[in-house]
């Protein structure tokens, strides 16, 4: 029988696990970590960070907006913390993408790549994701909390590049990463699973090998204490838990702070519910909490947060979503899909503070400074990470793809040179 | 389908489409909603023909069945091929676009005609398939095989075990215990996937239950004295398919000394396994 002890035993001869163990990062300074707050269903920049107060009433709005601590930049009033840590983070308020449909747009943003029916593009936290990851490297590089986008998974790179899904909410209290704790019939039954892999040969594929690591890594991860603490939000004081905000976006951007702490390279936060076609300054402001002091709540706790921990440099956080809406409210009082505009947040690593990118017009219907294409963002991304954008991946038949797009250039201006 | 508007493609959606709630309470009285006035869409068949009327719910079927287009026929003969051999000739199978063409043009009409001529039968359509030369080639690669003299077959040796969807898991599982698993799909994600296999406890919750298949094949062992045939039987509930010589060697002390039980593990740690969890 395979036992907790003997596996540890096993384990702990391995290099990286001292420094698991210690909380340490496993990453170098110049392999920075990512976390991606994706806003599910497509935000409305006119309510969130390109507000048009001067604009008239069906564009504008019910929510008033208000100048932010960055000259120029009107954030929603519902927004008032992120207003006053914007000369620390960069803007692009003129993103802009042919792209209106959810799939095909979050395509778009995750993988920097428009839809193609022949070829599945991967995601920017797969790209990220090593190619070898080592035989029973403990924890996962790439997290999605609590599921990932369909977009954001591993396209034609190997399964072992795929996102680990905590599948749960953060923020309930019974929280725990499913079907973590070891079951003692799979233990009495791992030493039969060993000879049964064992008569089975080699894997026969990619798909076979990532199957035998992630045996590797579920293994560890049922059995060691280190690995389920990583996960584990208890861990933190009430007062941190509180300064996030105790509802899911809030638990989860501190969950991700948890994770890129303790060396996972990416974390996608999805949080959905921006699909507002009805009512959109209601659903923006009631709820428990309310979407936007959720929002306002969480990203500036966990910004403050990377930078007490010294994590502000090898942390880059970006929030996205796959397009913004229309500028014009619809008879149902919504805003529907608006791929032409849309804004994105950034700081932390590799970047710039303080600086706004492009600028909509007076409706904010489309970008009249400094286009900039979901591709370009991606490109920026990468930069900021460090990543080599010249990188050519291969599919499984030895196609050659670039990481980014050929046409693509990041934005010089964001970026720390 | 490029002919088409958008204001008729939201009429043709409506039929499919589930009314919504409405934020003051309710349901609300459409289900979809014209983008520039709101106004509630009336549900519409796309205009096949400028003369054919508006046709309530089951003339929709039965415009389908009346052979007079092949969109149908071609959804269903894109989709059984893909089923089939793995690759969809239009892709992705629901854009039918004229923007986006088959990729073999010339095979999908034959079985559109094919589909037509057996009036609809899809026994019949997958028969064509699956006994068609291009289904019978071999899709490994490897020496000794007759793909590298056979230019058109070399593209298709690109076999690739890869994992069961989380549907197919499910019921996969399922076949195996004879009972149902919670509604809820198994992940998707590889990590999260074994660690669902060795924690969740609903498989061998599913082989603890009196009554599941490997209990039935444990009870065997009240009218046949040989462990063997427990571990065949066994082999074949799980992998469809009997041990082999090395296997037997390495099972068959446990089944004999730990009876029901190890029969029951075992019966875990095949499913554990990377056969039962791949397609090959």
């Amino acid at each position: 029988m395979f036992r907790r002890r003997d596996f540890l035993m096993t384990m702990s001869a391995l290099p990286w696990l001292p420094g698991l163990l210690q909380g340490a990062p496993l990453l170098s300074k110049s392999n920075r970590s990512l976390i991606v707050l994706w806003m599910d269903g497509g935000m409305s920049h006119i309510d969130t960070f390109d507000g048009k107060p001067e604009a008239r009433p069906d564009i504008r709005g019910e929510l008033v907006s208000r100048e932010s601590s960055l000259e120029g930049v009107f954030l929603s009033e519902h927004l008032p913390r992120l207003a006053g840590i914007m000369d620390q983070c960069a803007l692009v308020r003129s993103v802009t993408s042919p792209e209106g449909n959810h799939g095909r747009g979050s395509h778009y943003m995750l993988t920097g790549r428009r839809p193609s029916p022949v070829l599945e593009y991967p995601s920017i936290g797969s790209i990220l994701t090593p190619e070898k990851l080592g035989d029973g490297n403990p924890i996962p590089s790439y997290v999605a909390i609590p599921d990932a986008h369909p977009y954001a998974r591993q396209g034609f790179l190997p399964l072992t590049r795929g996102p680990f899904e905590v599948g749960g909410d953060p923020s309930k209290g019974d929280f725990r990463v499913r079907n973590m704790v070891a079951s003692p019939q799979a233990q009495r039954a791992l030493s039969l699973l060993q000879t049964v892999d064992a008569l089975d040969g080699k894997p026969r594929s990619d798909s076979e090998a990532a199957r035998d690591r992630f045996l590797s890594q579920a293994r560890f991860m049922s059995l060691s204490p280190e690995a389920r603490e990583l996960f584990d939000l208890n861990r933190e004081t009430p007062e941190t838990r509180k300064r996030y905000g105790r509802k899911l976006l809030g638990q989860s951007a501190l969950l991700a702070r948890r994770l890129v702490e303790g060396g996972v390279r990416t974390v996608l936060v999805r949080f959905k519910g921006w699909d507002h076609h009805e009512s959109i300054a209601r659903a923006l402001t009631y709820g428990f909490p309310p979407k936007l002091e959720a929002l306002d709540q969480a990203v500036t706790a966990l910004h403050e947060d990377l930078a007490r921990r010294g994590l502000d440099e090898r942390v880059t956080v970006v929030l996205a979503s796959e397009f913004g809406r229309t500028p014009r409210i619809n008879p149902r009082g919504g805003r529907d899909h608006w791929a032409r505009a849309s804004s994105v947040l950034l700081f932390g690593g590799g970047l710039r503070r303080g600086v706004v990118v492009g600028k909509t017009d007076a409706n904010g219907e489309a970008p009249i400074e400094r286009p900039v294409s979901p591709a370009d963002l991606f490109c920026t991304v990468l930069g900021a990470l460090g990543a080599d954008l010249e990188q050519v991946l291969h599919t499984p038949d030895g196609r050659p793809v670039r990481t980014v797009n050929e046409s693509a250039k990041p934005i010089r201006e964001i970026l720390q040179s | 389908m490029d002919r088409w508007q958008q204001r008729e493609h939201l009429a043709f959606s409506a039929y499919f489409a589930d009314a919504r709630p409405n934020p003051e309470g309710g349901m609300m009285a459409g289900k979809l909603f014209l983008p520039g006035t709101g106004k509630a869409v009336q549900p519409a068949l796309l205009q096949l023909n400028p003369a054919a009327p508006l046709a309530p719910d089951d003339e929709l079927a039965w415009s389908i069945l009346d052979g007079g287009h092949d969109q149908f026929g071609r959804n269903v003969a894109n989709r059984f091929f893909g089923i089939l051999v793995g690759k969809h000739l239009v892709d992705a199978p629901d854009d039918h676009r004229l923007s986006n063409p088959a990729i073999h043009g010339a095979l999908l009409d034959a079985l559109v005609r094919e589909f037509g001529r057996t009036d609809g039968d899809l026994r019949k359509l997958i028969r064509t398939i699956v006994t068609s030369r291009v289904y019978a080639l071999a899709s490994q690669p490897g020496e000794g095989r007759a793909l590298a003299t056979d230019p058109a077959a070399r593209y298709l040796a690109r076999r690739e075990a890869r994992p069961l969807t989380p549907t197919q898991f499910k019921r996969a599982v399922e076949s195996v215990v004879g009972d149902e698993l919670p509604h809820e799909p198994p992940p998707e994600s590889p990590l999260a996937r074994q660690l669902y296999v060795l924690n969740s406890g609903l498989i061998q919750g599913g082989l603890a239950k009196p009554g599941n298949s490997v209990a039935a094949i444990a009870a065997i062992g009240d009218f046949v004295s040989e462990p063997a045939d427990q571990l065949r039987e066994l082999f074949r509930l799980v992998l469809s398919r009997d041990p082999r010589p090395s296997e037997a060697e390495a099972f068959l002390p446990t089944l004999q000394k730990q009876g029901a039980t190890g029969l029951g593990d075992l019966a875990f740690a095949l499913m554990a396994g990377r056969e039962f969890g791949s397609l090959r």
